[in-house]
């Protein structure tokens, strides 16, 4: 039996490879070792990772960002008590990917005694770099070199009993230098001198008044959530509650530039809590259910900004301010689900289900802007936005034969949007109805053979933006054949949304086309490959300006067909050498023309044109070769390339190109002690 | 095939001691067998194990060991019966699907009842008869394994991603492309941001075409979980933030643009908003279109986020300038 598993194991996670590293093939005996009353399955692989970048790095780092150096790449640590009553732990497992300076890190950890409690720790870093906006040639102005770290503990007490508590925390941290236009506005609000409160929106800068003054910030900001919660059952209804606390802050900062050009200090340290209430009940009978989730949410900013440009000549009525503003804001947010379903025998399910969400901007929600040059001060109130929902929907689910089910379903939401942009004015209200029709198909002609028929058609009356769903409609389809160990799927969906009025027209095609093949034919081979097809064309209606004069009914067409294929084919040599090789394409063919300009529709403007289509090529092929040299130790060695060209914009003048080449490559030791 | 199995039981029978003695579980749970042993046909999970030992074998890292363990569980809810039902008949044929409950031969439905049995007093999974998994058949079995899973929490048949891509192959194609959240790469996986189990009617964007997305804290988006810089209050908001989603914007699995953008070019994407088109907007007046200053032609104007940083919500900005 142990042979069958193992190769369906190894198979398997074959399948699952996308990135080369860590190694996937298993070392140390499967049962593991017996240590007293426990026992204890592990793995580590160390090993050095090699990269060679040709090209723009700032590109590849941005994508994919792995550096070289000495790595634990992947860790695995299990430990079971073997006859459940451990001491004090039944199980902990620890698992890592990527320690040792990869820019994609995570560990997990699970401690749990049996009905006595549960502990679940999740830890992950993410490298962020992002040279600004490299898309399709554009250049931006705003870099980010971050570091995101987020860990979730979680302790249930009482797993296994009717009475469980919760204790949870939470943290996040992002935080690393940013080049940013943050401060070119800042004094922009306080341009024209204002004695009285503000009471209309402050006015647009003008070109004039626009100041230099972008410049590296430090960026931090860090969530904390606190939480803890309890669910009981009681005759046979659970009620789950939770109550939280997530605080947030962010210290920013701006500091000086060099003498002799325009400088800015800015602060902004912007506090907030978020503390929540979550309850939900629900009860499972043969005949019915009733499940609801009620959730409060008030989340509370406050912040104090020191916006202290001396702006030189550069701005004649921003000279020698000092601007201080602070506010608070309240946002809360209620919700409400109920569900409610009934099952009329074996066959027939009647589910409805209403949902409420209202949120609000509300409260002493101001801020000041004190002018210490003048003395006088803006008071400017948080823009009221509202947000009221109301939905409800009803589904039918019916297998009428084994082979052979439907459902169909009703969905009707009801969204209506207040605002106020100005203390004292009017309010702006509008609602959007919405009804939506889905049905779906269910066939199995044969056992291993599932097809799936399923589409949406619905319209809103009156959508918030000119890209929402107004007419729209969803076309699904899937067929599924799955036998032993080859399974074979294609997928088509189409997703059509056609929103025009007077003005300007909106309307967008997608279609996708998937299929996927994976086979283990014997215990040493298996591929997998699949292959997907994305269609896109948007058509949006344009109104701008061009040097000065308003062009109106312009188009925008935007066409994409992006083709991606992964495959993925392990065989082994012998009983000592496991083999892996994949290849990942993705290539946008754009609309087909062959130059960015080419004939594009709508505004002859180039920029334009160039900007309705996007070819591009992003190609991966990887190996890995991994050689048993004992039954607990494993040697690996792999390698993975990534090229990537934009087809329009790596070679025009004065750009830098965002082509690159990398190879990656490691080596390793995997194994267990 | 029956005449194999006539001869293994006794052979596998005979053999349990010495089986029994290579075993690295030897749990003993307080008068199991006894427990176990009753005329409604339980027999108790140590009459199984002669037959199956390998999956008793590593039982003892099973979730479901812990019913085992306690020694307090009733039959019907305890080791192998309590899924797998009574073993008598199983036993008195000489082994056989059609003798016992085998999950290789239920129907979708009463695989998901007998799971439920046990798991439906979660919250997470308080909709898991009406989900959308659930309507086309995709239960438990589909996703996991109990006797041979491979991930070292819940049971997961393959690696969770390579789970999803298996019906989803069009979303392992969006985690391929060149900016992406890192699933690939093991760092998030589907389910921080999806529950497979089913979730509550979502209220955000347009509330009928929901993915299985959770909700965090007060309903929003699982989005702001992670980048709760996002979540505001901002003095400015920019309301399709709040009232359609992130994903007016963002492509959230993967893009072939930038800061997973729909589009490569930002001023398209937002100049197809922002082109005074009436009824749309906060006044239903349109939504602006840029200040005449904006020369479009020119390059400096074409990257709106270059000035417009903060576009996400500002406090001092109603043009999310700062």
């Amino acid at each position: 039996m142990k042979t069958l598993i193992l190769p369906l194991l190894i198979t398997a996670m074959c399948c699952a490879q996308q990135v080369v590293t860590p190694t996937q093939e298993p070392v140390g005996p499967p049962s593991g070792d017996n240590a007293s009353d426990y026992n204890i399955v592990n793995s580590f692989e160390t090993g050095y990772r090699f990269t060679s970048i040709g090209g723009n790095l700032d590109e590849y780092k941005s994508q994919v960002n792995y550096p070289a150096g000495l790595r634990l790449l992947g860790s695995s640590f299990g430990m079971y008590s073997r006859d459940g009553h451990g001491a004090y732990f039944d199980e902990l497992t620890l698992s890592t990917v990527g320690l040792g300076g990869d820019p994609y890190e995570s560990a997990t950890l699970r401690i749990a005694k049996n009905n006595l409690y549960r502990f679940d720790m999740t830890w992950r870093l993410n490298d962020y770099y992002n040279p600004g906006l490299l898309s399709a040639g554009q250049t931006g102005g705003n870099f980010r070199d971050t570091r995101f770290t987020s860990q979730d503990d979680n302790l249930t007490l009482f797993p296994q009993s009717k009475i469980k508590f919760f204790i949870g925390y939470s943290r996040s941290v992002q935080a690393g230098p940013e080049f940013t236009a943050v401060g070119a506005f800042i004094a922009a609000p306080v341009a024209t001198p204002v004695t009285t409160p503000v009471t209309t929106p402050v006015p647009a800068p003008t070109p004039a008044s626009i100041p230099n003054t972008a410049g590296f910030t430090s960026l931090r900001d860090a969530t904390n959530e606190y939480r803890v919660g309890n669910e009981v059952q009681l005759l046979g209804v659970t009620i789950n509650w939770m109550h939280g606390w997530q605080d947030f802050k962010e210290d920013f900062l701006t500091p000086p530039q060099v003498a002799g050009t325009p400088t800015t200090l800015f602060t902004n340290p912007y506090h907030g809590t978020s503390p929540y209430w979550r309850v939900g009940l629900f009860t499972n009978r043969k005949w019915f259910s009733v499940n609801g989730r009620f959730t409060y949410t008030g989340s509370r900013r406050a912040y104090i900004s020191d916006q202290n440009p001396f702006l030189g000549a550069s701005g004649p009525n921003l000279t020698g301010l000092q601007v201080v503003s602070m506010g608070t804001g309240n946002r809360p947010a209620a919700t409400g689900n109920l569900t409610l379903s009934i099952f009329l025998g074996p066959k027939l399910t009647l589910t409805n289900s209403t949902g409420v969400y209202n949120i609000r901007t509300e409260g002493d929600s101001e801020f000041l802007q004190l002018n210490n040059g003048t003395g006088q001060f803006v008071v400017q109130d948080f823009q009221y936005l509202g947000i009221r929902t109301i939905t409800n929907q009803t589904d039918l689910n019916y297998q009428m034969r084994k082979w052979i089910g439907f459902f169909a379903g009703y969905h009707y939401s009801d969204r209506s949007i207040n605002s106020v942009l100005t203390l004292g004015m009017p309010a702006y209200a509008q609602t959007s109805i919405l009804n939506a029709g889905v049905f779906g198909l269910r066939i199995q002609p044969l056992a291993p053979l599932t097809i799936l028929l399923d589409g949406e058609v619905g319209h809103a009356n009156r959508p918030f933006s000119p890209k929402s769903d107004k007419n729209y409609q969803t076309l699904n389809a899937r067929v599924q054949y799955k036998k032993k160990s080859l399974m074979l799927s294609a997928y088509a969906q189409t997703n059509y949304n056609n929103d025009s009025i007077t003005l300007t027209a909106f309307s967008s095609h997608a279609r996708t086309y998937a299929a996927n093949a994976s086979w283990s034919p014997l215990g040493w081979l298996s591929f997998n490959v699949d292959y997907v097809k994305l269609h896109l064309d948007t058509l949006g209606g344009l109104s701008f300006f061009d040097s000065g004069s308003l062009l109106e009914n312009q188009y925008s067409l935007y066409i994409s067909n992006l083709q991606t294929g992964n495959i993925g084919l392990r065989f082994a040599v012998g009983k000592r050498v496991d083999v892996y090789a994949g290849y990942s394409h993705i290539q946008d063919t754009g609309d087909g023309r062959d130059n960015p300009v080419g004939t594009g529709f709508g505004t002859t403007i180039p920029a334009f044109q160039a900007a309705q289509t996007f070819p591009m090529k992003y190609l991966s092929p990887l190996g890995r070769l991994s050689v048993k040299i004992t039954n607990r130790v494993r040697w690996n060695a792999g390698y993975q390339y990534y090229g990537y060209h934009e087809d329009f914009f790596s070679t025009q003048d004065f750009l830098p190109s965002n082509a690159y080449r990398a190879t990656t490559a490691y080596t390793s030791f995997l194994w267990s002690f | 095939m029956t005449a194999i199995r006539a001869f293994l039981f006794p052979v596998l029978a005979a053999a349990w001691p010495v089986l029994a003695q290579q075993s690295p579980a030897p749990a003993q749970p307080s008068n199991l067998a006894q427990r176990g042993a009753s005329t409604s046909g339980f027999v108790g999970s140590q009459a199984c194990k002669t037959c199956h030992p390998d999956v008793w074998s590593k039982f003892f890292k099973n979730p479901h060991f812990k019913s085992i363990a306690s020694g307090k569980e009733t039959p019907e809810h305890t080791g192998c019966e309590g899924c797998h039902g009574p073993g008598q008949a199983h036993i008195e044929a000489h082994g056989g699907k059609a003798s016992i409950i085998a999950f290789s031969q239920l129907e979708p439905k009463k695989i998901q009842d007998n799971c439920l049995r046990c798991h439906s007093q979660t919250l997470a999974r308080a909709n898991i008869r009406t989900s959308a998994h659930t309507e086309n058949n995709v239960v438990c079995t589909s996703c996991h394994s109990i006797h041979g899973s491979q991930t070292p929490k819940f049971l997961l048949a393959k690696v969770q991603s390579e789970l999803c891509y298996q019906c989803h192959a069009d979303v392992r194609s969006q985690f391929s492309m060149p900016f992406k959240h890192r699933v690939n790469e093991g760092v998030i996986n589907c389910s921080d941001c999806h529950n497979p189990h089913g979730t509550f009617a979502q209220t955000w964007g347009t509330p009928t075409r929901s993915a299985m997305v959770k909700q965090v804290e007060g309903s929003e988006e699982a989005c702001l979980k992670c980048h709760a810089e996002k979540r505001g209050p901002f003095v400015y908001e920019h309301p399709p933030v709040r009232v359609e989603g992130c994903e007016i914007c963002h492509y959230p699995h993967g893009s072939p643009n930038s800061r997973l953008l729909r589009r490569p070019v930002v001023f398209t994407m937002c100049l197809e908003c922002h082109n005074g088109a009436p009824g749309f907007g906060r006044t239903a007046q349109g939504d602006p279109v840029p200040f005449q200053f904006h020369n479009l032609r020119s390059p400096i104007y074409q990257n709106c986020t270059n000035c417009h940083s903060h576009i996400h919500g500002s406090n001092a900005s109603a043009f999310f300038l700062n």
